[in-house]
């Protein structure tokens, strides 16, 4: 019996055979022609209107060194920054590098390595965000995890990337347990899939095979699954000397380590589309180019395109907005409209709730406006939503009351 | 409505899951229509079409959800072959409105809408579904009277096959097997339920009468822990108390059954523990991820 958590969908083979079919599919690099670069509130730019950039080049960078910075992923010229949030580069065409970061070596200390980490502009790539050197700078990891449990439907990058360059990885896991101070053979990968797992397990790198259920990939479900222990809701894993970091983001470790700065990602583009594809694209690549890689069946007006996958993914609301480094799938689904009705009390909500919560407890709570102090608790996986024959967007009604529990408690 | 995240959702709906709880009512009608004939088929359509006329009039805004078809059914199959099409009718049309739909509709209903009918059918009029038929129209007691005997092949065969008398859905445990075996397999109904519940019974039957075959062949405990006990509405919606809820419906209409006034404990021993479901269902709440103690 493979590990797992409590709780939890498989999907139905429907789902579960496009999510292989686009993990066997190899990776493109891509070469838009222009890029939109989305800046956070902590991010300030370093270019202005007119500045030609190169490859690997910083966009914007935090004046008090906390976030760490944003770099450009083609070469060209920097044409609009609007309201210091949006930065556009238009391509030359001719993708050169520019002067890059000086390679560490594999014995580097790891003061080195948390110094890499920001100046390559490194975070959470599994779409948390988190700047990836404050979670290694934590005194006492025992523990690192690499995450390729991609277990929402459609997503196959994490997966692809552990088996097409298992090697690259492998390498950035070795850099990553060295910069949370403990022995590469302490750090464990964990994924659903035999292939990923075999090819990580030649490389020499303790492997863990876990069931294949939604949202297995939720980092504290994997720790859940892993260790059998739980995370207490008011702290973090590190706090617990527990790391979990996404493959992509072990990956960008293995490059920065070589001296380039985190300018792409791997995306998967699937969906109601003819081709599902694994790209590796820009930051801030335009999301209307991604798509097109992937040639869409259904018309713009019959289709909703989620940044993401479709259980905890976004709505794009701007096909011209660039891809985040958080990003790692597009998602492209029909529009459907669902009915909603009464809860009929059939308990599938309480049966799947990872959390352990009563979701449609909190959801009749929200909407007579009163609270439920449980709510806190949820993890905004949509098992709940995705459940209820009903059709009641029991995921959403918690998240309000959540948001709304931490602003007022 | 649009849709917010998730974007996917199970093919499962509210109407689906009615549908398949139908189909599994098809069995157990069909031995009712063979063994019984025609006036069980009139008492089928009758009490099917008095609860689909009752909610389309309750609630013509909204969509047919199919949960008054199965009500409507559970009733007529838990009413003996004589009982008159008048009272079937006005019982049907009492559990849709009053017992469902005055409750605020389905999920809010505190009872479940048939047996709670079904009760007030016995209780205002006991004398018009007190009398039970055999297949070949001799008034005999209810096996129930007999269920304390040993068993022998003589007694167990008509009991599996369903050619004893009762009332219309609990003559033939084979084909309530059948319908079981349909709803686990359509994940409509967690095996728990039946299990727990029949061996609740099992238990008390065996401590107080030394007997448990024909007790459980007997009656309408097949029916009620595959159809009844199992209905969403009244049990409790955490794993560990709908375990509970069952073994105790099981073993309180084991209990009622011996020594209550009626000679079927089924209906009673549910109505109770769907007052009990809200008490269980806040004492048997999940353990919450990442938290000492419940809040």
């Amino acid at each position: 019996m493979k590990r797992t958590f409590r709780g939890g969908i498989v999907f139905p083979s429907a789902l579960q055979n496009q999510k292989e079919t686009a993990q066997a599919s190899s990776f493109m690099t891509i070469f838009p022609k222009q890029l939109h670069l989305s800046l956070n509130s902590a991010l300030k730019p370093t270019v202005s209107v007119g500045d030609t950039v190169l490859i690997g080049d910083r966009l914007a960078a935090d004046p008090d060194g906390k976030f760490p910075p944003l770099h450009c992923g083609i070469s060209g010229t920097v044409t609009a920054i609007e309201q210091s949030s949006v930065i556009t580069v238009i391509s030359d065409g001719s993708n050169t590098f520019g002067t890059l970061l000086p390679p560490l070596s594999k014995t580097a200390s790891r003061e080195a390595l948390l110094q890499r980490m920001y100046d390559a502009g490194l975070v959470g790539m599994g779409g948390a965000g988190f700047p990836t050197y404050r979670k290694y700078q934590a005194p006492t990891i025992r523990h690192l995890l690499i995450n390729a449990c991609e277990c929402e439907p459609y997503l196959a990058a994490d997966v692809r990337l552990s088996i097409e360059h298992s090697d690259t990885l492998a390498e950035g896991i070795r850099f990553l347990a060295a910069a949370a101070g403990i022995s590469s053979r302490e750090a464990v990968f964990c994924t659903e899939s035999p292939t990923a797992a075999a090819r990580l397990s030649g490389m020499g790198i303790r492997t863990i095979l876990l069931q294949g259920r939604y949202p297995q990939g939720s980092e504290r479900q994997l720790l859940a699954a892993v260790f059998g222990r739980e995370i207490p809701e008011d702290r973090f894993p590190t706090d617990c000397g527990m790391i979990v970091s996404n493959v992509a983001t072990a990956v960008a470790m293995a490059e920065a380590a070589h001296g380039l700065p985190l300018t792409h990602r791997s995306v998967t583009v699937s969906g109601m589309v003819a081709h599902p594809v694994n790209l590796f694209a820009p930051i801030g690549t335009p999301f209307s180019d991604l798509i097109e890689q992937a040639d869409p069946l259904l018309s713009r007006r019959r289709c909703r395109y989620i940044a993401g996958g479709p259980m905890t993914g976004t709505q794009i609301t701007s096909l011209t907005s660039g891809l985040p480094k958080t990003c790692g799938g597009v998602t492209v689904l029909p529009a459907l409209q669902i009915t909603k009705g009464p809860c009929i009390r059939c308990g599938a909500c309480v049966r799947v709730c990872p959390a352990g919560l009563m979701p449609f407890r909190i959801e009749a709570a929200h909407l007579a406006g009163e609270k439920d102090n449980t709510a806190t608790a949820c993890i905004s996986c949509g098992c709940c939503s995705y459940v209820c024959p009903a059709k009641r967007n029991l995921a959403a009604h918690i998240g309000e009351a959540r948001q709304e529990m931490r602003q007022r408690p | 409505m649009t849709l917010a995240a998730p974007y996917v959702r199970a093919d499962r709906t509210t109407a689906s899951l009615m549908t398949t709880v139908c189909v599994a009512l098809v069995p157990p009608s069909v031995a009712a229509v063979y063994v019984f004939g025609f006036a069980a088929a009139v008492r089928l359509i009758v009490g099917l079409l008095t609860a689909f006329v009752a909610d389309r009039l309750s609630g013509i805004h909204r969509p047919f959800d199919g949960s008054a078809a199965v009500t409507g059914l559970i009733l007529t199959l838990s009413c003996p072959v004589g009982t008159p099409l008048w009272l079937l009718a006005l019982g049907s049309v009492f559990a849709v409105f009053v017992m469902r739909d005055a409750f605020g509709g389905i999920g809010n209903n505190l009872f479940n809408p048939a047996m709670a009918a079904r009760a007030v059918m016995l209780t205002v009029f006991p004398t018009h579904l007190g009398g039970y038929t055999t297949p070949d129209a001799l008034s005999t007691a209810t096996p129930l009277s007999s269920a304390h005997a040993t068993p022998t092949l003589d007694t167990l065969l008509p009991r599996l096959i369903g050619t004893t008398n009762g009332s219309l859905g609990e003559t033939s445990a084979l084909m309530i097997l059948l319908g079981a075996i349909w709803l686990i397999a359509r994940r409509v109904v967690r095996w728990q339920v039946p299990v727990l519940s029949l061996l609740g019974f099992s238990i008390v039957s065996l401590l107080t009468t030394g007997h448990l075959i024909l007790p459980l062949l007997s009656g309408s405990i097949l029916f009620g822990a595959v159809y009844i006990f199992t209905d969403y509405t009244g049990k409790p919606t955490t794993p560990f108390g709908e375990g509970l809820f069952a073994f105790g419906v099981g073993a309180t209409a084991a209990l009622l059954r011996i020594y209550g006034r009626y000679p079927e404990g089924v209906c009673f021993a549910i109505l109770l523990w769907n007052l009990l479901t809200p008490l269980i269902e806040q004492l048997t709440a999940p353990h919450i991820y990442g938290r000492k103690k419940r809040v």
